[in-house]
């Protein structure tokens, strides 16, 4: 974060350990109990190995984001197209992104409110528990950049401690036998269930989003 | 305007007009009003005045012949008789009128362009004391008082050193009250101190009573519910906070010194957890910041858990707990937030009562009306041990501003509990929390050094800081990063 004692709050820029927060926060905390569970389904013992998969599925488009920022050096995802493909099929292309963006947000939404419907609140109507949300949603949102990328560092080291406290606890009834299966499923079984769980990785597009607003060491 | 007066009788026409004839205003003419020496009696060493200065220019009328010499009257003259050191000469009626309410006396010669005052200051102070809100077991065991002086003079005794730096301005139109600006040249960040000069500069208000005043006017968001600076009552707490490059402001009149920059983990960091050493200090501080967050948290999560998600619970307790409260005629959030309520009054009733009394009081209202309250059914026992847990955690932490600060939030997560159980306290903590992760002090992020995230910087958080440590926490950005380093044998 700037130094600067007068220094507007909400300016747009972050440091590097503040975005690589954001990116963990964004990993640990995106839907990892039901990716676990796909992962079982598609793969059985040794669903491990999917993540694996859905992080190999993912190498391109871990090129493609280093690629295009030493390209387009300081360009967010948005400028980049509009320099790589013009601009009305950037324009396109960006609105597609967007919706798709924002559907998966929505999904993503709609999965915490079910989570909550089901398990929490089920004699509160729907459109409450979607208001407190969006609320939440809305107050983060109005703080703009800065205030989401720190939310998410103080938030990272207790949401990691309480993420490897539930993979102690589920690790309880564990026995070697369920890990000694390295390779107990059909390839084709892997690469189904690394491409169900590859949205895990999703937050990543997050690096590319967001790389253009971190600022350079400021030394005293 | 300048001082232009022919007579002795046209000065104090003058100046007794501009005071609206205050009758602390005391005129001595002297040698056939030739000279006339003025002061407010209120504000000034009234024997010092009476025996250092007209005692001693009285004994120029004693000689005989002084009327035929009269035009031989000069400052010189005045100045060796009188022994007081700290003079000044002024020639406009402004400086003339601030030098009198801030204690000087003035001396004007008859036709003279230029007046002296002489530093005769004496202010109605208290003795120091032990500290009333900050107490700590170990340590310097005084506390700042009233007097400006007495509180530059205890950290100047901590500081022994010309890097000291002490700045003063004057703020408040009509109090004229003075601020004084400290820190350590060598390892301050300039631009803080560029942002307290320049804050400071930035206002103009009839009058500053209190350091609080001058709190919420250097802000970086005042109307933050955050407490954005530090305020401390213990001199060893000013003076570590200039040992690690941060800005101290006394302010004359105020028991209470502001640090800036502040940062929320500093808020609970006290200084007996340097005075005992590595393990006992880091215990004092886990559970003091555990007692905090206990008192903020746990009416909320109280609510949530039994009045709207008791399936969380093991059967055993939640059976227990619904057993308590089978009597209790009020949904659980009217007991609750009634029992807040109650201690809240309480609690700011017994500021107010005479030491004597509230102590039994206390006791009698905590005991009588909590078991009256729980026969008569209003409310459970539980609802009580909560309440009472919470009350007493609250006052863990060593800064009064903070624990007010939760003391607040705690009725919204209440709120936000009874609605929505966990979902809702889940959600009215990540607003508030974002709030606080937003705030900067000085520049600095609130929540430094958990957001952003500096490694080096959670090593003094929850568990203390070893005093060894070479290098001093850049949190706030000192210039000087050496802190400690072993001397050599041969040394």
């Amino acid at each position: 974060m700037s130094n600067n004692p007068d220094g507007n709050p909400n300016q747009p820029f972050i440091s590097t350990s503040v975005l690589v927060a954001l990116l963990l926060v964004n990993l640990l905390g995106f839907d990892f109990l039901n990716e676990i569970r796909e992962a079982a389904q598609s793969s059985g013992a040794s669903g491990y190995w999917t993540i694996v998969v859905a992080f190999v599925l993912f190498i391109p488009v871990f090129y493609l984001i280093g690629a295009f920022q030493s390209r387009f050096p300081g360009k967010n995802l948005f400028e980049v197209a509009q320099l790589a493909i013009g601009q009305p099929l950037a324009t396109i292309g960006n609105i597609v992104f967007l919706l798709i963006f924002i559907g998966w947000l929505i999904v993503a939404i709609g999965d915490l409110t079910d989570l909550v419907l089901n398990y929490l609140l089920n004699q509160t109507p729907l459109w409450v528990v979607l208001l407190a949300i969006l609320i939440g949603i809305g107050y983060l949102a109005l703080q703009g950049l800065v205030g989401v990328s720190r939310l998410a560092s103080f938030i990272l080291i207790p949401t990691l401690l309480i993420r490897i406290l539930m993979q102690l606890f589920a690790l309880q009834n564990i026995s070697l036998t369920h890990l000694l299966p390295f390779v107990s499923s059909e390839p084709i079984d892997y690469l189904i269930g690394g491409l169900k769980i590859a949205n895990v990785f999703l937050p990543l597009i997050t690096l590319f989003l967001f790389c253009h607003y971190v600022e350079e060491p400021q030394k005293i | 305007m300048t001082i232009k007066f022919s007579t002795t009788k046209e000065f104090s026409a003058f100046l007794s007009k501009e005071f609206n004839n205050s009758c602390d205003l005391k005129f001595e003419t002297l040698l056939n009003d030739i000279l006339v020496i003025v002061y407010l009696e209120t504000v000034v060493n009234n024997q010092q005045v009476e025996a250092e200065i007209i005692g001693k220019l009285k004994t120029l009328g004693t000689e005989r012949n002084f009327e035929r010499r009269a035009h031989a009257l000069t400052w010189d003259l005045v100045n060796s008789l009188i022994p007081l050191k700290e003079k000044s000469a002024l020639t406009e009626v402004d400086e003339l009128i601030t030098e009198l309410v801030n204690g000087k006396a003035i001396i004007f010669i008859a036709g003279n362009p230029t007046v002296y005052s002489f530093n005769t200051r004496g202010v109605v102070q208290r003795q120091l004391k032990e500290p009333a809100i900050e107490r700590t077991v170990r340590g310097p065991q005084v506390s700042f008082n009233e007097t400006i002086r007495d509180n530059l003079a205890l950290i100047r005794q901590g500081i022994k050193s010309a890097d000291l730096v002490l700045q003063n301005t004057v703020a408040g139109t009509r109090s004229n009250t003075e601020i004084i600006i400290c820190y350590l040249e060598s390892l301050v960040n300039r631009q803080v101190v560029a942002a307290v000069q320049q804050r400071l500069a930035a206002f103009e208000i009839d009058g500053i009573i209190d350091s609080g005043y001058v709190e919420q006017l250097i802000s970086d968001n005042p109307y933050s519910v955050f407490p954005l600076t530090q305020s401390t009552e213990r001199p060893d707490k000013a003076i570590m906070a200039l040992l690690e490059g941060r800005v101290v402001i006394l302010v004359d009149g105020s028991p209470q010194a502001i640090i800036v920059p502040v940062t929320l983990n500093e808020l609970y960091q006290s200084p007996e957890d340097y005075y005992f050493g590595l393990w006992v200090g880091s215990f004092l501080r886990f559970f003091r910041i555990f007692g905090n967050n206990l008192a903020v948290a746990l009416p909320g999560l109280y609510v949530a858990l039994v009045g709207v998600n008791p399936e969380l619970l093991p059967i055993r307790f939640a059976l227990s707990i619904s057993g308590s409260r089978a009597g209790v005629a009020v949904p659980l959030i009217i007991e609750i937030l009634g029992m807040e309520i109650v201690i809240e009054v309480f609690r700011e009733a017994s500021l107010r009562l005479p030491n004597s009394l509230s102590q039994t009081l206390g006791v009698a209202a905590g005991v009588i009306l909590g078991t009256a309250a729980i026969i008569s059914g209003m409310v459970s026992t539980s609802t009580v041990v909560v309440v009472v847990i919470t009350a007493i955690a609250s006052f863990s932490g060593p800064d009064y501003s903070i624990s007010l600060t939760w003391r607040i939030l705690k009725f919204i997560l209440i709120i936000a509990a009874a609605f929505l159980g966990l979902y809702g306290l889940t959600i009215a903590g990540i607003i508030i929390l974002t709030n606080a992760v937003c705030q900067n002090s000085f520049g600095i992020p609130y929540l430094a050094p958990w957001s952003p995230i500096n490694f080096r910087g959670l090593t003094d958080t929850v568990m203390r800081r070893p005093l060894w440590l070479r290098r001093r926490l850049a949190t706030y950005h000192p210039t000087d990063k050496l802190r400690f380093q072993k001397r050599s044998k041969r040394d």
